[in-house]
This record gives C-alpha cells, structure tokens and sequence, in this order.
C-alpha cells in the first residue's frame, strides 16, 4: 500500500500540468472555466492522496521517553569551526 | 469611518489575545519560542496554514488573477496543497523528531550537527534572513495597500491625506499593523502567536467567503449565488475571454511554478511551528486538510480577480468598468471591497485580510528573534552568560529591530506583491535540496552542503539582478522560472562535491541514521 500512495503522489504531480485544458474556454455550469473546475478537483484529490498516506504510509516515529527528550540545546561556547 | 473603527476593534482584539497568552506562560525561553510543544493538532493545523497563506494568497492572488486569469491558481493553489503536504510529511515530521530528540529551536543547530560544520551557521543566517526580509516586505507593503485601498476617500478634509487618495496612506497602516503584530508577538511569544494565528485564520476564511458572496451578488445583479456567478463571468467571455483560459501563459513557466510551493520545506518560521507539535501524530489533520483549506481560500480570490477584469458600475456588458484596467495589482482586492460592500461589512472584509498578512508576519517576527538568539548570541557567547528572561528579551529586541528595518524598506519598496514573494519562495526552494539530503542521503558531506549554498546564493543573486532587481515581473532563464536553474544548481553542486569528498564521520552517521547499515 505504501507503494500505491507514492504512485498516487507522482500522479497528482504529473497531472497538475494539464496541457489539455490550457486554451479551453469551455464554463462548467456556465459558471467555473474548465481550466479553474480542474485544478480545484486537483485540491481535492490532493487531500484524500494524503489521506490515505497518513493511514497507510505513516512513518513509524518512535515515542520519545522523558528522559531522552532534550529540554534545551546546550549551546557550547565556541567560535572555532569542529 | 465606520470600516476604520472595525479594524481598530480587530487589531484591539488581537492585543488582547496576545495579553492572554501571556498569562499562560512558564517563563521560559522554551516556552516563548516553542510553546514548550504543547500544540494539538487543531491549532497546528491553523498556525501552519495561517503562516503560509499570506498577502500573496489573497492580496497577491486577486492582483495576480486581474492581470494573467484563471492559471494563478494551478500556479500557486493546487501545487501548493500538493506540495506543502508533501513537504510537512517528508520533511516536518522527520525534522519534529530530531528537534526534540537532540533539543533543536532553529534550523541552524541542525545543520550544524548533522554536517559537522561550526561555520554553516554563520551562512546560513544571513541568507535565511536575507530571504526573510522581502517575504516580511510583502506583508508590511500588503497591509499598508489594503488600508489605503479601503479608506480612500474617507479623510476628504485632510488635505495632508491628499496624495494617499485622501485615506490612511500607504506607511500609515503599514506602521501600525506592525506595531500590532510587534506588540503582540512580544508578549505572548509561540503560544500567542500560535493562538492569535487560529483567530485569524478563522476569520479570514470566514470572511473570504463572505466577501466573495457580497462581491459576485453586486457584481452579478442577480438573485441567486448561482446566477450571479454565471452573470460575473459571462461578463469576462464578453470582455476578456482569454483571462478564462491560460492562452499566453507558458507551459514551461506553469511548470516551473511546481517549485515554488518547496520553499516551505524550508521556511525557518514553519521549522518553528513544526517543533512546536505535542507528538508525530499531530502533524496528520495539517497534512489531509491544507490542501482543501487552500482551495476554499485560493478559488474565490482567483475568480474575484478575474471578474474584476469585467465587472461593470451597472452589471452590463457596456457599462462603466468598476475597477479602471491600470489599476496597481495589489490594489484590485481592497478596491472591489471598498466599491462593492457597505462600511462595515467593509471593515470586517478588510480585518478578514490583515488576519492573513498578520498571521505570517507575527511568526516571521518570532523566528527572527529565535534564530538571532539560539544561533548567534548563545552560540557565540555561551548560555550560561545569561538567565532565561534575557535569553527572551534579547530575542524580543531582535524582533524590534529587523520590524524596523523592514518597515523602513516597505517606505521605499513599490513592488508587486506576487513578484517579490516569487523571488523569495524561489531562495527558500533552492534550499530545499540541502535539507532533504541532509534528512535522507547519509553521503551528504560538509562541503557538499556548503557548495549547494554558494551555488544557491550565487545563482538567485544573479538571475535576480537579470531580473532589474525584480523589476521585470515576467523575467524567465532558459525558458521557464528562475527557481527552477537554482534547484538544478543547488543540487548538482551537493550530488557532485559530496561524492567527491570524505563521508562524514561514523558518530555523525549513528546519531542521524542510527537504522543505517554501516558497509
């Protein structure tokens, strides 16, 4: 599955460039210009891509005890390169 | 007058909320730059998209829309909610996890670490507040515009009013907005911010939705939303019919504008929001919903641009044009605004816009003083020289001054707001390769990572200065954008001087890859 969520993510940059409906002054409803129409509908693909990457792709990020979690970064006093 | 008094309220609000956070603060220097990562999904959700949707993404998008049509929002809309995400999944996430396992506030203390590098700091800062600066620009210059745009004409006695159109001028309203967001910033830190971001991002949304029901129906002079929708734009198929298309917009330039949205993997301000998260987990809801929060936003300014290329006094095809054909872009939104809705809806509409230029510059404010502070002064001097609540004010006095310099830079900077956001999201872009091979490519070296710097800096300042200093709007190298030279520059510098170089060392290796198979 997270094979098809990355497939499903350069699909939707690939499809973003829509040749096809670059001079088409064709208004859906007789309202929204096909070219607006499509990108909108590009949003919401968007969205539910990323829906399904949070569900299916999440990277496993370890839960972080206590004590390992820094408070502050000690910040040496230094000018000298490392 | 009336619309006056509601942004007086607004603003008033605002300085109120900040007033309260302050109230929850621990005191810390954690808690004023990091909210000491208390911030749930919700309020992230709104402070990132509050932060990256700026005066470009209404003031900039209307303008942008009057001039080139319906093709600003493949542009910089549907690329953005695919690209952002992509970059707070690949890259927020991974660099959440660092921050608070080794302790990171800024950018710079990452960098430093994982490329072994004292001086990477030292160039990175100026060229991370270099960038900074204009995208500040764009706010203060936005916020000054909008308020001359919906006070013209308000201040007829005042003769010294008079070349402003006799509203609040231009440096007049940048000034104060600044002092809001200053004031504010200042006493409330990440949890203020963070907070007064929600706010406004809710209201802008809200009232972007309104201004756009207000305009069409007196634009349309219909009954319905539907059929104002369609009158308004039947009236472009007449007059401009070219605007609803993309006829004369490059595909190589469309292409090149995929780029531009990259640029906030590597906002510092954005770095800031991020480690501001409670856990991994709460990074999921601004992941699946900025895209849809784009569009609600982005779609009806576009369309409100494009009508306004048509829209006539009396709502026929004939008829006296509202906004006049040369009218400065940035200008279009606030005068359709001004022209269409009464004085307080007016009021609210534009409090609706400064909630967007406010919510980006009040985190752009606070990363500066973070930065200033946590990779400059502490590095430099030590921690131990100074208590927390100096650590803070050196921070808040930091903030003071870049707001001062910026607002002095804003008195003498005319341009279009979408031309000086391009230049600076395209800086941001090209460093974008840096901190993913830093995140991913375990081969990345020291000087590969300076040499993609060097190639950044070098290649956007000179392409800039092609540009007349972005004077020339439509300025384009081999074809297409200028982000996309830097991109390739930037990464074919780090490929090749890291390959060509010594790998760093094991210790590093283990800290950042610690799941890495050593060869």
């Amino acid at each position: 599955m997270r094979r098809v969520v990355w497939i499903l993510i350069a699909a939707l940059i690939v499809l973003h460039h829509d040749f096809w409906w670059w001079t088409d002054g064709t208004l859906l409803g007789g309202a929204i210009p096909i070219g607006l129409a499509y990108h909108m509908g590009l949003s919401v693909a968007a969205s539910l891509v990323w829906l399904l990457t949070v569900r299916f792709a999440w990277p496993q990020i370890a839960a972080i005890p206590a004590a390992e979690s820094r408070p502050e970064k000690p910040v040496a006093h230094s000018t000298t390169p490392r | 007058m009336t619309a006056l008094a509601v942004i007086a309220t607004y603003l008033g609000l605002l300085l109120l909320l900040g007033g309260l956070s302050a109230a929850w603060s621990r005191g810390t220097s954690r808690d004023y730059m990091l909210a000491s990562h208390t911030i749930g999904p919700v309020l992230l959700l709104m402070s990132l998209f509050g932060t990256t949707m700026t005066a470009f993404a209404l003031v900039g998008s209307t303008g942008e829309a009057f001039k080139a049509g319906i093709g600003v929002y493949g542009l910089m809309a549907s690329s953005s909610g695919i690209v952002h995400s992509l970059c707070f999944f690949l890259i927020g996430v991974k660099l959440w996890d660092l921050g608070r396992r080794h302790g990171y506030t800024t950018q710079i203390q990452y960098f430093r670490e994982r490329l072994e590098s004292n001086r990477i700091g030292w160039l990175l800062f100026p060229i991370l507040v270099g960038l900074i600066v204009p995208y500040l620009l764009i706010g203060v210059l936005a916020a000054g515009a909008t308020i001359n745009g919906i006070t013209q004409g308000a201040f007829a006695e005042w003769h010294w009013f008079a070349a402003a159109g006799y509203g609040v001028p231009p440096w007049l309203g940048s000034l104060v907005v600044c002092a809001v967001v200053l004031i504010y910033v200042f006493i409330g830190g990440m949890r203020g911010t963070a907070w007064a971001n929600t706010l406004q991002t809710a209201v802008f949304m809200i009232l972007g939705i309104v201004t756009f029901v207000v305009v069409v129906r007196r634009i349309g002079h219909r009954d319905t939303l539907w059929e104002n929708i369609r009158a308004a734009t039947a009236l472009v198929a007449r007059r401009h019919p070219e605007k609803l298309t993309r006829e004369g917009m490059p595909q190589a330039v469309f292409a090149g504008y995929m780029l531009i949205p990259l640029s906030a993997g590597m906002f510092p301000h954005l770095f800031q929001h991020w480690l501001t998260a409670r856990d991994a987990r709460t990074f999921r809801l601004p992941v699946v919903v900025h895209p849809l929060f784009i569009m609600i936003v982005w779609a009806p300014c576009v369309m409100l641009g494009v009508w306004a290329t048509s829209a006539t006094v009396d709502g026929t095809p004939g008829g006296e044009l509202l906004i006049p054909p040369d009218t400065h872009p940035n200008q279009v939104l606030a005068l359709l605004v001004a022209k269409l809705s009464g004085e307080l809806l007016s009021g609210l509409l534009t409090a609706g816009i400064l909630a967007a230029i406010m919510s980006s510059l009040d985190s752009q404010f606070l990363c500066l003083g973070t930065m200033f502070t946590n990779d400059i002064v502490l590095h430099h001097w030590g921690r131990e020289r100074f208590t927390e609540r100096q650590i803070v004010w050196l921070a808040r006095a930091f903030i003071v001054a870049i707001v001062a310099l910026t607002y002095a830079l804003s008195c003498f900077e005319p341009r279009r707001v979408f031309t000086l956001g391009i230049w600076c999201f395209s800086g941001f872009a090209g460093l974008v390769p840096l901190v993913l091979a830093c995140l991913y490519w375990p081969r990345l070296t020291k000087p590969g990572a300076y040499a993609s710097v060097l190639a950044l800096a070098a290649s956007w300042l000179a392409l800039f200065r092609a540009s007349d200093w972005a004077a020339d709007p439509q300025y384009t190298f081999a074809g297409t954008l200028p982000v996309v030279t830097m991109c390739i520059v930037s990464t074919a510098a780090l490929v090749l001087v890291s390959l060509l170089t010594r790998p760093p060392s094991g210790r590093t290796l283990q800290k950042f890859f610690p799941d890495r198979k050593s060869n």
